[in-house]
């Protein structure tokens, strides 16, 4: 009985933990501007699904900044992160982290920052 | 009134050499009522079989080796005395004065509880890690790649969408504490 209980308890934990994450937990917001042709996007992930609409974000997370020559150059590739890392090596795509590491880190950026850190390396050693 | 079966004990193990401080200290353990044991003894002996004291080192009764109460008595020939006191067979005195027999709490609740504990924060450690800051299971969403963008011309909602998604931007979730 004293086992089932605590066997409850954690799955109760790992239950409420999970909705707090997904559920109630304040989204990440990625500003994307298209300095060439002026546009902004106000960028969202809700669900594991990224949600672009037209406009500008208010303390957004990440700020990405490229003109249209650079966006069809990494849409136009077969690696869209290798090239990504080329292009901001260049200095035609620009990010600018404005939240601390540690809601960084709580919004599951470093996912993204290995998967490029791994282009970076694929890139060196190609 | 005694039981019969305490005074016949305690004739056999005198009559093998044990004391009476031995087979006291020993049926205490058992849970037996002092008093009891007290008539027992007065029934046996009127002298009550006190340990006498010597200048001269403990009587010969008393260097026989230990009594080996490990040892289950024979069970027909002699009267049983269980190692630990079963509910039904409890000494009368306790019965009748309505004791309740009062369990240990078992001895086994404390590791368990410890190694939930143990599970549970090392669970909730890589919980953290691999779905929280590095997800590490989420599924790519598969996006239709819309029409390549032109130079200089507007960008659309889905270019970016997909363009993100491929940068691996759909591992991304809200914040559990803000």
């Amino acid at each position: 009985m004293k086992k089932a209980t605590i066997i409850i308890a954690v799955i109760l934990a790992f239950s409420l933990f999970s909705f707090i994450v997904y559920a109630i937990g304040s989204p990440p917001k990625i500003s994307v501007t298209i300095t060439d042709t002026n546009q902004a996007f106000d960028v969202t992930v809700q669900g594991h699904k990224v949600k672009a609409n037209y406009g500008t974000t208010d303390n957004p997370d990440v700020i990405i900044k490229m003109d249209s020559k650079t966006l069809v150059a990494v849409y136009s590739a077969e690696d869209f992160r290798q090239e990504a890392v080329n292009q901001y090596k260049k200095g035609n795509l620009q990010v600018e982290v404005r939240a601390d590491y540690a809601t960084l880190a709580l919004k599951g950026y470093k996912a993204i920052f290995d998967s490029f850190e791994q282009a970076v390396k694929q890139g060196m050693s190609g | 009134m005694v039981d019969a079966r305490l005074v016949q004990y305690l004739k056999t193990y005198l009559s093998q050499g044990y004391n009476r401080e031995q087979l006291e200290s020993h049926l205490v353990a058992q849970g037996w009522n002092r008093n009891d044991l007290d008539q027992a003894f007065g029934q046996i002996s009127p002298k009550a079989e006190k340990p006498k004291f010597s200048f001269f080192g403990k009587p010969k009764q008393q260097v026989q080796q230990k009594p080996q109460f490990q040892q289950k008595p024979a069970v027909q020939a002699q009267p049983v005395m269980q190692a630990k006191p079963v509910r039904e067979e409890r000494p009368r005195a306790y019965a009748e004065a309505g004791v309740a027999h009062v369990e240990r709490p078992s001895s086994h609740f404390v590791p368990v509880a410890v190694l939930a504990c143990v599970f549970l924060l090392v669970g909730m450690f890589f919980y953290s890690y691999f779905y929280v800051i590095n997800p590490t299971f989420v599924t790519k969403p598969v996006l239709t790649k819309p029409d390549l963008p032109t130079v200089g011309s507007a960008v659309s909602t889905k270019q970016v969408e997909y363009a993100l998604n491929e940068l691996d931007f759909y591992k991304l979730h809200g914040n559990p504490v803000g």
